[in-house]
């Protein structure tokens, strides 16, 4: 009887510590796709005066521009998930577009103000690389954590399901053609 | 990048009179000392054969005032014949590898400069800053402390020597104090090419049978297990299998780990630790980067060797080159982020 007890103690407690272990590797999943959300709006917005500084001498962008924020805007109220940073990449596409036509205006790559911008870029860029893979490593550990035994029996039954890995675009592991980029 | 041992050496800044001098005056300190001790001996011996008990006491005492009256005159020479030489010698030697490298890029911001003070050491607080060590340490010494910026990189290190003092008590009752070293080496600190907040303590995890990997990585560990910051500190895997077998990484902000430690770094990282024996400890504090590298050597002191009448100093060239050379290797200078 008494040993009984003890099992079944010993059990729960090992429940109570797998749960809570699962509990805090989920906040760290959420906490990185936080701070990538984070990263992405501030690059969309260093984007978009990048793209504002490249409109002044190519004006012919500007409704291109107008409709990126339009559509920013709506993707904004989206909840937080892998599925809005994966909109809000494409919306950031469009802007990247406008931003290389700099490549034209010699002047414009020589503002100071241009160039402190791209560099604050590069910095978004890193730290965004950083929250992915972040993020892809603390969703690798919960996923191998759920699927392995025993854990795997008190995830299943406290409905723990495995997060999905930030994963490339298929188009984003082609080559990129600068020329017909340049040519637009 | 960095010039030649024989360009960067230049023998006439040896000031060979004041050498001299100063040899011929730790030759006549020591003489004078051999012979005040061997009068004073003497004597003693003489008054100990007529004299009583009362005699012998002071005789020791008298022994003992001299010879450590003729060792601080003996090591005061020697010590001014070494700052004269570190000064006149070193100084300009690491004055010339700066000035004259050969920088990838340059710029109106690059500055090519150093600054040498032999009796001086890295303040206290960077010690501090770098997560490095356990603050409680009784003592702290060091010498040869250098400082400047190459390129848009500033930099300083000295070497740096930690002692604790522990007491310990017998089952009689007895106490007996030591002075346990803690750390015994040269701390490296960088101005890094990014800008982050938190800090994050690179070790290495690899120990083999090395002792002076046990004794600094032992005490780093001792350190940061100790240090307050350190408890909110998490372990972070990255995605360099080899790295993870190489080194340990702590941090207080696993993002900004990342940031820092992004593949190009951790390619240096890997590369920096193969090329040397020196058992490390690196941290990235306060946009900062700390380079821990333990070793007994007199890094500057012992690399002085003459040779048929001629001053040999290759040995503290390649030291100081090897220290120089982080800078380039980490692309330090590389500065395509907002910190300028």
């Amino acid at each position: 009887m008494i040993i009984t007890i003890i099992i079944v103690a010993i059990i729960i407690i090992y429940a109570m510590s797998v749960y809570n272990t699962l509990v805090s590797k989920r906040n760290r999943i959420k906490e990185a796709l936080a701070a990538i959300d984070v990263y992405l709006q501030n690059r969309f917005d260093t984007l978009t005066k990048i793209a504002e500084t490249v409109v002044a001498y190519a004006t012919h962008e500007k409704e291109t521009l107008n409709e990126l924020t339009r559509l920013r805007q709506n993707i904004e109220n989206l909840p937080l998930s892998t599925d809005k940073i994966t909109k809000l990449e494409e919306v950031e596409k469009g802007l990247r577009n406008i931003s290389i036509q700099a490549e034209a205006y010699p002047e414009l790559k020589a503002n100071e103000n241009y160039l402190h911008l791209q560099r604050t870029i590069n910095e978004i860029e890193e730290k965004l690389s950083a929250s992915r893979r972040t993020y892809n490593a603390n969703v690798t550990g919960f996923n191998t954590y759920i699927a392995s035994v025993p854990s795997n029996l008190f995830a299943n039954m406290f409905k723990f399901s495995a997060f999905d890995l930030l994963e490339i675009a298929e188009e984003k592991k082609k080559d990129v053609d600068m020329g017909s980029l340049l040519r637009r | 990048m960095f010039p030649s041992y024989q360009k960067a050496f230049n023998p006439s800044n040896i000031p060979y009179d004041e050498l001299n001098k100063l040899k011929e005056k730790g030759k006549k300190e020591r003489l004078i000392g051999i012979l005040l001790y061997i009068v004073a001996a003497t004597i003693i011996v003489f008054l100990m054969s007529i004299g009583g008990e009362f005699f012998i006491g002071l005789g020791v005492i008298v022994l003992i005032v001299a010879g450590i009256f003729v060792f601080f005159r003996v090591t005061k020479s020697n010590a001014e014949y070494h700052a004269l030489f570190k000064r006149t010698v070193i100084g300009p030697l690491a004055h010339n590898i700066i000035t004259q490298a050969e920088l990838k890029q340059t710029g109106s911001r690059h500055e090519q400069r150093i600054s040498y003070e032999p009796d001086n050491k890295l303040p206290k607080s960077w010690l501090t800053r770098s997560q490095l060590f356990n603050t409680s340490y009784d003592d702290y010494s060091g010498e040869d402390y250098f400082e400047g910026q190459l390129g848009l990189t500033e930099f300083k290190f000295s070497e740096v020597k930690l002692t604790d003092t522990e007491t310990s008590t017998d089952s009689d009752g007895h106490t007996t104090t030591s002075t346990v070293t803690v750390f015994d080496g040269l701390l490296f600190v960088a101005d890094f090419k990014k800008d982050f907040n938190g800090f994050t303590v690179v070790e290495t995890c690899s120990l083999g049978n090395r002792k002076g990997a046990a004794k600094l990585i032992g005490n780093v560990i001792t350190s940061l297990k100790s240090s307050t910051s350190l408890k909110n500190a998490v372990k972070v895997q990255l995605e360099n299998e080899e790295f993870n077998q190489t080194f340990s990484v702590r941090s207080n902000d696993e993002i900004e780990a990342r940031y820092i430690l992004s593949s190009k770094m951790i390619d240096m990282l890997l590369d920096f630790k193969k090329s040397h024996n020196y058992d490390i400890a690196i941290s990235f504090s306060e946009s900062h980067m700390f380079i821990a590298i333990s070793s007994r050597r007199n890094f500057f002191d012992e690399g002085i060797v003459k040779k048929n009448g001629e001053y040999n100093v290759e040995t503290v060239y390649e030291d100081l080159v090897f220290l120089f050379s982080i800078i380039e290797h980490f692309e330090l200078n590389n500065r395509i982020w907002s910190k300028q």
